[in-house]
């Protein structure tokens, strides 16, 4: 599995004191630039997932590999090559940022936490790059949290995930806390993720690990889906033939369930 | 049954600053109109100023009338008669409408015997119909739950049967399936779209969400930062909207839908009260 940047390889987790596990032998692999999206609803373990590949937990069975390697949680100079590499993005852009900390400062927090880059200059140097990679004004370094909207705070969230030049980044519903009039637009800044980031050569999309419970957005996004029910992956493949032509009745019922516009042509 | 009719409603904090400024619309009974809005847009405020329960500190001008009583300003002895036999409303949270502390049957127990004078074993097997209407699965043990052992989907279920309980005019639903699955979503709106027309009940339905706004509704009311966008037939804003803003919300959710592989979508409802 070398070839893979992160996958999780037969992967099962219990939660102490459970009496039953909360995945089930996941297999999910993501090459690098590779667009994946993982889908399921409430319980259904995304985020337990999603801790595992984020390496906050390790699996009660199987691994999970980070360039072919297991991800030891004990390895820190390890640990720190890792989080260079796979940065994430939450559902709550409120949550996500320290109130207190100016944008220029959580945008930059991955940088100098991880030892990438201590010069003041060159930092700020950094952040405008970033800023300017998610359509945000210059100024917005110096001003604070509050003053921005929940899809502006949703733009500095990804501006702070592209900071150490991220080649994969996990993103937990990152739009669905957002109004509709902003969700497309998170969505267009996130097709071209890494793209209009000087610090990413052009031939290197940054990967995404998408997940959520919106079809539509992971069909946007994604080249690839999985579907998690109840702890395992019903079905996997291809994002245009797994909409187009789905094998599991799990997969259809998540489909039917979408409510539709009418057609503009009736 | 009677017409809800809302007339320049404004909401104002106490420092006169507007939440909702001068909205008006008619709800004729027995018909559904969907309010539809983003963050801040005043659809909520709207819909508490309709229930007489805004939150401390805001205030309601203007009329808000079902049938021949004035509810701006009236006497929380009019809105709690009004409350309950003449409107009910569901959120998009089912657990701020219950109490996380009665058995379930207990709390759907005080609407029917206030509202349908039931007692004892009417009383009883009430509770259980009430509950079984909903398509909740064993009631009796539903009863006997309390609301934390029940899921998302079944606590919004009890929800509901604890508005209908209250045979009201006028369904207020706000959000009524934001916090649930997408697959649980579809059931619940069956059920809301199956009760009301069986009840033949008024819905007023809110949304952010315009393809479960036009699934269930005939009329809309565009909202945005507190002002009426547009109001008209569901069919004509979604296919020809006038305002650049209804425009807009139309073309983000064909744009997202565009990715999905076609199905035939239902018919919007179409007037048609027969």
């Amino acid at each position: 599995m070398s070839e893979y940047l992160l996958a999780a390889d037969d992967v099962s987790f219990r939660y102490p004191g459970r009496g039953a596990d909360t995945l089930h032998g996941i297999t999910l692999a993501l090459r690098r630039g590779e667009r994946v999206g993982l889908v399921g609803e409430s319980g259904a373990g995304k985020s337990t997932i999603l801790k595992l590949l984020l390496g906050l937990d390790s699996p009660t069975a199987g691994a999970v590999r980070f360039r072919g390697a297991p991800l030891n949680l004990r390895d820190r100079a390890g640990l720190r090559g890792f989080r260079s590499a796979v940065q994430n993005v939450f559902q709550d852009p409120y949550g996500a940022l320290d109130p207190r900390a100016s944008v220029g400062r959580s945008i930059s927090e991955p940088l100098r936490s991880l030892g990438i880059e201590r010069d003041r200059a060159a930092l700020d140097a950094r952040v405008s790059e970033l800023l300017r990679a998610v359509d945000l004004p210059a100024d917005a370094a110096d001003r604070y949290p509050h003053a921005f909207s929940g899809g502006q705070r949703q733009r500095i969230a990804i501006a702070r995930a592209l900071a150490p030049g991220p080649q994969l980044i996990l993103a937990d519903e990152p739009v669905s806390a957002l109004d509709m009039s902003v969700r497309t637009q998170i969505i267009e800044l996130l097709r071209g993720l890494g793209r209009a980031d000087a610090a990413v050569p052009d031939d290197n999309q940054t990967g995404l690990l998408l997940v959520s419970h919106d079809l539509s957005i992971v069909a946007a996004l994604c080249d690839r889906v999985a579907v998690l029910q109840d702890g395992r992956i019903v079905e996997q493949g291809p994002t245009a033939r797994v909409l187009a032509d789905p094998q599991h009745p799990y997969t259809r019922t998540l489909l039917a369930a979408i409510p539709r516009l009418p057609r503009a042509e009736e | 049954m009677s017409t809800l009719t809302v007339n320049g409603l404004s909401v104002r904090t106490e420092e006169e600053r507007a939440l909702v400024s001068d909205v008006s619309f008619t709800l004729p009974a027995g018909e559904r109109l969907g309010i539809i809005g983003e963050s801040g847009s005043g659809k909520s405020l709207t819909a508490l100023s309709v229930l007489g329960l805004l939150p401390t500190g805001l205030r309601a001008t203007g009329s808000i009338r079902l049938g021949d009583t004035e509810l701006v300003g009236a006497s929380p002895r009019t809105l709690n008669g009004v409350r309950g036999s003449g409107i009910a409303a569901v959120f998009q949270e089912p657990l701020t409408a219950l109490d996380p502390l009665m058995r379930i049957g207990k709390q759907l127990a005080w609407p029917l015997s206030h509202h349908r004078g039931l007692r004892g074993d009417a009383l009883k097997r009430g509770i259980i119909e009430a509950l079984a209407a909903v398509a909740l699965p064993d009631p009796e043990k539903i009863a006997r739950s309390y609301i934390h052992e029940v899921s998302g989907g079944q606590r919004q279920r009890v929800a509901i049967a604890l508005a209908l309980a209250c045979n009201p005019d006028i369904l207020i639903a706000d959000e009524p399936t934001t916090a649930l699955d997408i697959s649980v979503q579809a059931e619940i709106l069956e059920l809301l779209d199956t009760a009301v027309r069986e009840r033949g009940m008024s819905l007023l339905l809110i949304s952010h969400d315009l393809a479960v706004v036009s699934r269930m509704t005939e009329h809309l009311l565009v909202l945005r930062g507190g002002e009426t966008i547009e109001q008209g037939a569901t069919r004509t804003l979604l296919t020809t909207p006038a305002a650049d803003y209804t425009r807009l919300l139309v073309d983000t959710a064909r744009s997202l839908e565009a990715y999905l592989p076609e199905v035939t979508a239902p018919a919007p409802r179409t007037e048609n009260h027969s």
